[in-house]
């Protein structure tokens, strides 16, 4: 074997040596693309932040909370709601509010499955067991009609400290018998924020109104039907006129 | 006697030959030309709209605006998920019904309903429309396009098959006897400069002027360089990649997963498509400015205008062979500018779709303008341009003063080349080979760390949450479709290219002669940095697209929390309103929302009370009017929080004669009472 036919072999074996290494080398280059589509279709995302992102955080909060609708990363909310009511609202949205339809049977975009991720992902992420201490709330929905002229009472009793005399407001919290606000915002989502309060803004749940004393189911129901009868026939007018 | 026999034999045997090529080339014209203009044979003999079913009627809730799909009744086998259409159905009451289509009226993207809004929005040029499709703002110059419809049974049933554009009904065809006498004189003009015969003797040996083996005149063999680079890389790419509608997308995934370094091969031919672009528009301006397409290059500057026109039908048929979102919009595009062409606008969309919608044949049409048309007029174009090159002889270094003159010029450059000239190889060769390597080794180099373009999503037209956007080169041209008044946008189309085409094909025999240096040149250096300005400041606005209402703001973008504390609960409804009204698609706060509209951070210190509600109810400029779509308590407490929009140490705008005019209302009030 003479040297130079080794030496032309080592240099072939060393030439297959770079390519080999080349060719494995380029799957770490930065320009490869990553695994799966560029693009997902857009029924098929199940990621709980992206849909959150997209669908909900303008409203209630990039982490579920400090946005102005209700907060989603409140465990007193999400002990007050069970699963179906949550799915119930995501899905059909509140006619008369703000809140509008997500599933594509009632007008939105998201399928089923998408609504099902945030409904179990919202919960598994934000809720806690031992939310409410042991006390159980008043239930979501109204056990029985309340009656205004009780309510009157309780309202003067629990919330006049802080949203002053007639719920028109003070320094602490602002006019809550505003006609456009209420005509905005549905009876069922009056008897949610009397029970959870708003803890962005330190508004306290059922049981912090009065120390020691908790609102009874009653006594929500009561102050809600107060608050539906200070609704006016024509809201949202800026110059109001005339008898 | 058996001299002319012979002779009268060979000419017969030689008409044969012709009568047989002929008459084989005329049988294999017939299928082609046939099936290329079947779509026009027909549009004129039978419509191609039908009667589809677009499901139960119990789907379509009373009031309400909803998506629905149908399948196109006229498909080709290929066309996979481009045939499934979406539509929007309106159910107004129990009997009436609008469908609309989801192509804008104004460049045939997908508009979105916003049911809180009652609006449908476009997401690229901004284009509104109210809930009954009529025009509500930006550049649409009519409502949506509706589809007729009947109720059979409980099936809502619509008359469909044609991708809906403006145009109207096929147009004329054109032509005449003058044109082939028009051909002809061009045809012997063209032969008189072109002097085929004996070019190609001249070798690479001949002499160059020494002044023009420079740096500056290495952009055209680059240009050269990375044309034979997508060819190459282009039939590698044409193994794998299949030109059907239901599967080109599929291919593409191959190429970029599951073949070793396919996504090398696609990021090179798409990066070099970008550098290709560039690079024969940088040796544009550096000829024109070089004054190199004065006499007697005049011929050889009007091949490279058409050299440049097909380079940007390369682009555009790549960017649709890359069948996805983009591709498939982009030609919706295409179709509704086409539309806008009087008379014949059916007829060209027709052409360019090769069917009633986009689907598999209009791949195919495109995948053969690409591979084959174009590339195949490209190669003979740049053979011409070459010969006229080695021809004629390489511009030489201009000097400021050195006018050209038609009687004298050939002389000149005859005696230049003589006394001070050099050989092409290897005096001239070696700088384009090294500038030529330099552009593919940066054309690897962007492949490697950027790598390949797209594919985006799936090409199939039910996606509608979908943002299509042209490729880089074509992004002026978007930029521009949204600036354009909307009245002057069709004669601009239709009118712009042709006197833009008409002037670069025109400028060497408008300045044939005089001055060839830039130094005395200051309108042409002015004019090409007005375009180049012009160009850069388009393709910069449409890389952010500041006129795009930006569709997933209202649901994505949080308010932010500091103009939510310390606020009544009437504000912080506003601000619910302004958010589910879809407001924050066109108004940004905080920097995050739309740029159509003014950001709105410090909106109360520009407008009282009075004046927003007045914005609200009455819109103005581009803004659509929500008197229609928001309740007086809504109105009232958006109001209420535009008001609480100013910084800190700035009192919100007042209007000084508001407590008066409450006052009077409440005197007047409190006088009519008993």
């Amino acid at each position: 074997m003479s040297p130079w036919y080794s030496r032309s072999q080592f240099s072939l074996a060393l030439a297959e040596t770079l390519a080999v290494l080349a060719l494995v080398g380029c799957n770490g280059l930065p320009g490869r693309p990553g695994p799966g589509p560029e693009v997902v279709r857009p029924d098929e995302v199940l990621d709980f932040n992206t849909l959150y992102k997209q669908n909900c955080s303008a409203c209630h909060g990039a982490e579920g909370k400090g946005g102005a609708a209700v907060s989603l990363a409140d465990p007193v909310y999400l002990a007050l709601v069970d699963d179906a009511t949550f799915r119930r609202v995501t899905a059909n949205g509140v006619p008369g509010t703000a809140m509008p339809a997500f599933a594509r049977s009632a007008g939105g975009t998201l399928t089923d499955p998408q609504i099902d991720v945030l409904v179990r992902e919202s919960r598994a992420r934000w809720a806690k067991p031992d939310a409410l201490s042991g006390l159980s709330p008043p239930p979501y929905l109204a056990a029985s009609p309340g009656d205004a002229g009780r309510g009157a009472e309780v309202y003067e009793t629990f919330c006049a400290s802080c949203h002053g005399p007639g719920g028109k407001g003070r320094e602490k919290a602002g006019s809550i018998v505003d006609g456009s606000y209420l005509a905005t915002v549905s009876d069922q989502g009056l008897r949610t924020t009397v029970i959870v309060g708003v803890p962005d803004l330190g508004a306290p749940d059922w049981r912090g109104n009065l120390p020691g004393r908790p609102m009874t189911d009653q006594q929500v129901s009561d102050v809600v039907a107060w608050l539906a009868a200070q609704r006016p026939k024509f809201p949202g007018q800026p110059y109001p006129s005339g008898p | 006697m058996s001299e002319p026999t012979k002779l009268s034999r060979r000419g017969a045997l030689m008409k044969l030959g012709i009568l047989i090529n002929g008459g084989i080339a005329a049988l294999l014209a017939v299928p082609i030309v046939g099936y290329l203009l079947s779509p026009l044979r027909g549009k004129a003999g039978q419509d191609h709209n039908t009667w589809v079913s677009l499901g139960s009627l119990s789907q379509f809730p009373e009031g309400q605006t909803r998506l629905a799909t149908f399948r196109n009744p006229f498909v080709s086998p290929w066309d996979g998920q481009t045939a499934d259409i979406p539509c929007w159905v309106r159910h107004v009451d129990s009997q009436t019904f609008q469908v609309f289509a989801i192509n804008c009226a104004h460049l045939g993207c997908p508009v979105r309903w916003f049911a809180q809004s009652g609006l449908f929005m476009c997401p690229c040029h901004g284009g509104a429309y109210y809930a009954d499709g009529s025009r509500a703002s930006g550049p649409p110059e009519r409502g949506l396009f509706k589809y007729a419809y009947r109720i059979d049974g409980d099936q809502l049933v619509i008359r469909a098959g044609e991708l809906p554009t403006l145009a109207a009904d096929a147009g004329t065809a054109a032509g005449g006897k003058e044109a082939m006498r028009w051909i002809k004189s061009l045809g012997e003009w063209l032969d008189q400069r072109l002097q085929l015969s004996g070019v190609i003797r001249e070798t690479a040996l001949h002499r160059v002027p020494r002044s023009s083996a420079s740096w500056w005149y290495v952009f055209g063999s680059a240009a050269l360089t990375v044309f034979i680079l997508q060819v190459v890389t282009g039939i590698f790419l044409a193994l794998v990649y299949v030109p059907s509608a239901g599967e080109a997308w599929n291919s593409l995934q191959t190429l970029n997963h599951d073949l070793a370094l396919g996504w090398f091969l696609r990021a090179m031919h798409g990066w070099g498509s970008n550098f290709m672009v560039a690079l024969v528009l940088i040796h544009m301006i550096q000829v024109f400015l070089f004054g190199a397409h004065k006499y007697p290059r005049e011929f050889t500057w009007t091949v490279g205008v058409f050299l440049l026109l097909m380079t940007l039908g390369m682009a555009f048929t790549g960017q649709v062979l890359r069948f996805d979102q983009d591709a498939y919009w982009g030609l919706g595009i295409g179709a509704s500018i086409m539309s806008r062409v009087p008379l014949m606008g059916g007829w060209l969309v027709s052409l360019l779709l090769g069917g009633p919608i986009i689907a598999g044949a209009t791949l195919s049409r495109f995948f053969a303008l690409h591979v084959f048309v174009i590339p195949g007029m490209l190669i003979g174009l740049v053979g011409l341009h070459l010969l006229m090159v080695l021809k004629l002889g390489i511009n030489e270094w201009p000097m400021p003063g050195r006018l050209v003159r038609r009687e004298t010029y050939l002389k000149e450059y005859e005696e230049l080349t003589h006394k001070d000239g050099v050989p092409f190889v290897p005096d001239a060769i070696w700088k384009d080979l090294i500038f030529a390597g330099c552009i593919l080794l940066a054309v690897a180099f962007c492949a490697v760390i950027l790598g390949p373009f797209g594919p985006t999503g799936q090409p199939d037209p039910t996606i509608i949450q979908t943002v299509p956007r042209p490729d880089f080169f074509f992004l002026w041209l978007y930029a521009l479709l949204s600036l354009l008044p909307p009245q002057l946008e069709t004669p601009f189309l239709l009118i712009a290219p042709v006197i833009g085409i008409g002037v670069l094909l025109l400028l060497p025999f408008l300045s044939g002669e005089g001055e060839k240096s830039w130094r005395r040149r200051p309108i042409a250096v002015l004019t090409v940095l007005l375009l180049a300005v012009i160009l850069g400041t388009f393709t910069k606005l449409a890389t952010y697209t500041p006129w795009s209402p930006q569709m997933n703001a209202w649901s994505g973008s949080p308010v932010p929390e500091r103009y939510l504390h310390d606020r009544s609960p009437l504000e912080r409804r506003g601000a619910l309103v302004f958010q589910a009204k879809q407001c924050r698609n066109c108004h940004a706060l905080g920097d995050e929302g739309g740029q159509r509209g003014p950001a709105l951070d410090a909106v109360a210190t520009r407008l009282t009370p009075d004046q927003l509600i007045r914005q609200v109810l009455q819109g103005r400029g581009n803004m659509p009017a929500y008197g229609k779509n928001l309740s007086p308590p809504e109105v009232t407490a958006l109001v209420a929080f535009l008001t609480t929009l100013h910084p800190a140490g700035q009192a919100p705008a007042r209007d000084a004669s508001r407590p008066g005019a409450l006052e009077s209302n409440e005197d007047r009030a409190s006088s009519t009472r008993p």
